[in-house]
């Protein structure tokens, strides 16, 4: 049961969210061509980041949306921000994908692009494009303190969870957290920074 | 959970970072949270959500759109045909069934148990009122047998003051038995009532003594005690007039009377 104060969080957009998830649970189409319409690009971003082909990453982003279209009723907007439930729902996904097919979001592939992934001259290029930003990334990442660059490579592009690393690393899962945390807070800094330059 | 816990566990909820007990910790601290620092972190997560900085800048593909409408189109209509349309991983799982067997038995073994505990109940009653009825009769039947069920007897030896009662002394305080005698001018027999007389090899006899309490007469043999109910006898009452001075001795088996030892002792009147 939402608190007052939670249920003044869903005021303004909170509201215009909700009634959006509803229309969706209740399988309107234009709810769901609107849906798709404010977030099918970010989904897309984060497919196509983490599977290893364009093609993959389109799949993905179909299953993310009949997974979304189901949980939709159970959307909480006292409890998150709808953008922050279309993308824990999608990672979730995501990583559910990654861990099945035991794969790992290419780090290294920014210097080997998958084998057998054929793509046209526009793809091709796009992924030119996309390898570039990875590797600023992985740059961005390298910069990191030891602890924070694992952590961040293994839990935001690898897909384990925080205990599993913490485990690995015999590091206790606070300090784990924390690590990941600061390490994103840095990568957004270093990225707005770049962006202002 | 403190505030910057909370906080760094806000990040990690928004990228789907935290496992599931890692989840249901934040959810219960984001409940307890004060308002403010719930809108705070839903501001918070709401810009992490938005992951620019990590994701790559590339736009989906237009017919993107139209391959995911349509693939939800199907979706929704293999559900309306009484497809599944729950989520295998975020649905939480139903309790397992319980057989309708099972619960047949255990609805008819809870109506047994009832019924069972109903007439055990009835029994422990019934049977308590019969122990009851049982006593009182049995002490009606006793009290009525100290005067064989005279009536008119009970009267006069609860209420005529011209029934003489006399109750029996012990010549040795740590003597059990006890015992009273009472005569009236219309009855032809005296009642002797003994209780809690030891049980002697010889007997108890009712004897007239004199005043150092030597036996000078024998009235009655009444017996060799041994119970703990009222013994009554009926004696003659032809000696037992006022001021007589009676006793009972236990006499040895096969000896003169006169050499019994005397352990009640009373006055007529």
């Amino acid at each position: 049961m939402a608190s007052d104060g939670s249920r003044n969080l869903a005021e303004g957009r909170g509201g215009v969210d909700l009634a959006l998830m509803k229309r969706v649970a209740a399988s309107e189409e234009s709810a769901i061509a609107e849906l798709y319409d404010r977030f099918g690009s970010l989904v897309f971003r984060m497919a196509y980041q983490a599977m290893p082909t364009r093609s993959e990453a389109e799949d993905a982003v179909q299953e993310v949306f009949v997974r979304l279209w189901k949980t939709a009723a159970r959307y909480d907007e006292c409890r998150s921000a709808l953008v922050t439930w279309v993308m824990l729902i999608s990672r979730r996904h995501l990583v559910d994908k990654l861990r099945r097919n035991k794969a790992r979001l290419r780090t290294s592939s920014i210097e080997q692009p998958a084998a057998g992934s054929i793509e046209s001259g526009n793809d091709a290029a796009s992924r030119v494009d996309v390898q570039e930003t990875m590797k600023a990334l992985m740059q961005r990442i390298d910069q990191l303190p030891d602890l924070q660059k694992t952590v961040v490579t293994r839990a935001y592009l690898g897909g384990q969870t925080l205990r599993q690393i913490g485990e690995e690393l015999n590091t206790p899962l606070g300090t784990i957290k924390s690590a990941l945390s600061r390490a994103l807070v840095r990568l957004r800094e270093r990225s707005g920074e770049e962006l202002a330059l | 959970m403190n505030l910057q816990s909370l906080l760094e566990n806000a990040h990690l909820d928004a990228l789907g970072l935290l496992d599931e007990r890692e989840l249901a910790d934040y959810n219960f601290a984001f409940a307890a949270a004060p308002p403010a620092v719930q809108q705070q972190i839903h501001e918070e997560q709401a810009r992490w959500a938005n992951l620019d900085f990590l994701l790559p800048r590339v736009e989906p593909p237009a017919h993107l759109r139209a391959r995911v409408l349509d693939r939800l189109s199907a979706e929704i209509l293999r559900a309306q045909a009484g497809g599944d349309v729950s989520d295998d991983v975020y649905t939480m799982r139903p309790s397992k069934r319980v057989s309708p067997i099972w619960r047949l038995a255990a609805v008819s073994l809870i109506g047994v148990a009832g019924v069972l505990g109903a007439a055990f109940l009835n029994v422990v009653m019934f049977n308590a009122k019969l122990g009851d009825n049982m006593t009182d009769d049995g002490v009606t039947r006793s009290v009525l047998s100290i005067f064989d069920g005279d009536d008119a007897r009970i009267n006069q030896k609860l209420f005529d003051p011209s029934t003489l009662t006399s109750i029996f002394a012990a010549k040795d305080r740590a003597f059990t038995g006890v015992a009273c005698i009472s005569t009236h001018p219309d009855w032809e027999t005296a009642t002797l009532n003994m209780r809690n007389m030891p049980a002697i090899e010889g007997s108890y006899h009712l004897v007239l003594v004199d005043a150092d309490n030597r036996i000078v007469q024998d009235v009655a043999n009444v017996g060799r005690g041994g119970t703990k109910r009222i013994d009554t006898h009926k004696v003659g009452n032809e000696l037992l007039v006022p001021g007589v001075r009676i006793a009972i001795a236990s006499v040895a088996s096969g000896a003169d009377f006169t050499t019994g030892e005397v352990v009640l002792s009373a006055k007529m009147g």
